[in-house]
């Protein structure tokens, strides 16, 4: 039974305390686009996502408490994450249009 | 490298029969976890909709024997070569080897009794069915017009065809495809028999691990354009329309970075079904067996980083271009590599010209054609030259035609054996397998020429000048057709009358032959133990092994 209890709160005390964090940080990356802050828009709310990604690694996929081979699965699906932006970026970046 | 982690122990008083004689209920299959079951049944399904594609691209081929058209309005035309599109890529040739005969043959070829997760693999052609009965609505609904490729500003604002539900459609099915990735990658890792090492993996099993990857890793992103799409189309949220501050071009990036690493969901399961197959018909060992499989592993990595080739007239960068250009000359080193060893392991082999080796020796003359046109587009400015010709639609049906359905004809005629327990007909097989050749080279290599020329794909009113390429290239597509058609004939009369094929007809050494056709439904009688090194053929020739004087040595004992 303490067992069973101990089951759920894991199952949705730390997903649940995630998704609030994750709609706060929503609000605040909302919140931050009408501040005049000019090119440090871009880097509040680069910030806010790495946050957001911290979160979602750790309490939503679980790697907190992952073995070795699942969090080097999530490390290769972040590698392959910078391998499409760095090559979009090599588009994006060189158009002089 | 670790030998296999999870025991398997089946009670010995599971032999009754087969899995076939597990229930013959229609709620029993439809309920079943058995991976054998659920090969089957996406067989079954992917079989229905690469005939209905097939006839959609019957009627545009029929329309272009005339310059001026026959019987379809332009846009009928432009429903007709999506509709193929969608469904040929995704309902057929992306599940195609990997749903059906990895399903079947994976977990035998390493010796477990089922894949890791049986649930997550019934739910996974559930979800092929679900995103199967949106296309339907589509095609019923009078088609999309967008092409395959969904392509914005077209899809996301001007088109009047339904783009929501195909979008949707594909969208779903993609998940079904990571189902199958994350549970065949776990098999692979938790549930090898003892003595099945790493390096001891079939190369079929390598190509099911490495697909398995690509599939896990790309897909999500179609996921996430196509929702893209519809964000823009439904809600209006401009994110490619450049008017309001979007890119169209981010969309392009997005789509083929999912796309081109398709190709080699394709071609990778391809090209583990005619390793086994030339190791077999040639008694020989794979030449280069490790340098197989690292080409394999180069082939998934590289093939992420070559997207870019698909958008040289796009509006990128010209720094792009050449970057990706150059990522794209490395991508066929190691196709090279493949290539070469298919062929040295032929080399002095004791050749039999078995249906699934005629097969698979198309699929090495066509992946080599197919490869080597790739090179050209590779090169910007060819690639300038030749974007949205003939010449690009000729050289992918090269590889995914002439290779990958070459390939999945090789693995069927292989394999039906202990599918079924039953042989077919070999004589017509083999007309089926040369005719396929002949009916794919009429049908694409007029498409080259005229390509090169400079006839552009899409277009369905067409100067006169390249009226004879296209007469030609549908004629072959009849002849492709007649040979598509046989099989279904031949295959389903071996269901019937077929002699009893025996565990192992083509006295193979893989692991799935060691145990009895068709397979009980935990796959073997007892637990499998590996004790030797995959394709062990090498100096036992087919004379002496028909004189009873040498046997291939197979890979484990199960039986």
């Amino acid at each position: 039974m303490t067992n069973g209890r101990q089951d759920r709160r894991y199952l949705w005390l730390g997903p649940g305390a995630a998704w609030l964090i994750l709609l706060m940080l929503f609000a605040v990356s909302l919140g931050s686009a009408y501040l005049p802050l000019g090119a440090g828009n871009l880097a509040v709310n680069l910030g806010i996502a790495a946050v957001m990604l911290a979160v979602l690694a750790a309490v939503l996929m679980d790697l907190r408490n992952s073995v070795a081979l699942v969090r080097i699965v999530a490390a290769a699906g972040l590698f392959w994450i910078i391998i499409m932006f760095a090559l979009t970026f090599s588009d994006f970046l060189t158009r002089h249009y | 490298m670790t030998d296999a982690a999870l025991p398997f122990v089946p009670p010995l008083d599971i032999w009754r029969g087969s899995y076939l004689d597990e229930g013959h209920t229609i709620a029993s299959w439809l309920t079943t976890t058995d991976h054998k079951r659920i090969a089957i049944l996406y067989a079954l399904s992917i079989t229905v909709f690469f005939f209905i594609g097939g006839v959609a691209i019957g009627l545009v081929r029929l329309e272009l024997i005339s310059p001026t058209g026959l019987f379809l309005t332009s846009d009928e035309y432009n429903r007709l070569f999506t509709i193929h599109g969608i469904i040929m890529v995704w309902f057929f040739l992306v599940p195609s080897i990997p749903a059906t005969l990895g399903n079947f043959l994976l977990p035998m070829m390493i010796g477990a009794p089922d894949v890791a997760f049986p649930r997550l693999n019934l739910l996974s052609w559930y979800l092929y069915v679900g995103g199967a009965a949106f296309t339907v609505y589509v095609l019923l609904s009078g088609g999309v017009d967008t092409g395959w490729t969904f392509y914005p500003p077209f899809s996301s604002e001007y088109s009047h065809s339904n783009v929501i539900p195909a979008a949707v459609g594909v969208f779903i099915v993609g998940f079904s495809s990571i189902a199958t990735g994350v549970n065949f990658l776990a098999t692979i890792h938790m549930l090898r028999a003892p003595g099945m090492t790493w390096l001891r993996l079939p190369l079929f099993v390598w190509s099911m691990y490495t697909v398995s990857v690509v599939m896990v890793l790309a897909t999500p992103v179609l996921a996430m354009s196509l929702l893209l799409i519809v964000a823009e189309r439904f809600f209006g949220l401009p994110i490619f329309d450049p008017s309001a501050g979007g890119d169209p071009i981010l969309f392009q990036h997005l789509f083929w970075f999912y796309s081109h690493p398709a190709v080699y969901i394709m071609i990778l399961p391809a090209m583990g079904v005619v390793s086994e197959v030339f190791a077999c018909f040639a008694r020989r060992r794979v030449f280069g067996y490790a340098f197989m499989v690292f080409a394999m592993l180069m082939i998934a990595v590289v093939g992420f980083m070559v997207w870019g080739h698909h958008m040289f007239v796009a509006g990128q960068s010209p720094v792009a271009d050449l970057i990706f250009s150059f990522l794209s000359f490395i991508v066929a080193v190691p196709s090279a590599i493949k290539v070469f060893n298919w062929t040295a392991t032929l080399y002095r082999g004791h050749i039999g010209f078995e249906a699934p080796m005629i097969y698979a020796l198309g699929f090495l003359g066509l992946f080599t054609i197919g490869g080597l046109t790739g090179l050209f587009l590779a090169s910007v400015p060819i690639d300038i030259a030749t974007t949205d010709t003939y010449f690009v639609v000729a050289h992918f049906h090269t590889i995914m035609v002439g290779g990958t359905v070459s390939a999945f004809m090789a693995g069927i005629h292989y394999w039906w054996p202990k599918v079924t327990g039953k042989l077919y007909n070999e004589f017509w097989a083999q007309f089926a397998a040369i005719t396929m050749f002949l009916g794919f080279n009429v049908t694409f290599l007029p498409q080259f020429v005229m390509g090169w020329l400079g006839m552009p794909r899409r277009y369905h009113y067409y100067p006169d000048v390249f009226q004879i390429w296209h007469v030609l290239s549908s004629g072959g597509a009849l002849i492709l057709a007649a040979a598509y058609l046989m099989p279904l004939v031949y295959l389903t009369w071996s269901l019937f009358y077929g002699q009893d094929a025996g565990a192992n007809p083509w006295r193979s050494t893989g692991l799935e032959w060691q145990t009895p056709s068709p397979p009980p439904k935990t796959n073997f009688v007892r637990p499998p133990r590996v004790d030797a090194d995959p394709y062990e053929y090498h100096d036992f020739g087919r004379t002496e092994e028909t004189g009873g004087e040498a046997r291939a040595r197979p890979q484990g004992e199960a039986t």
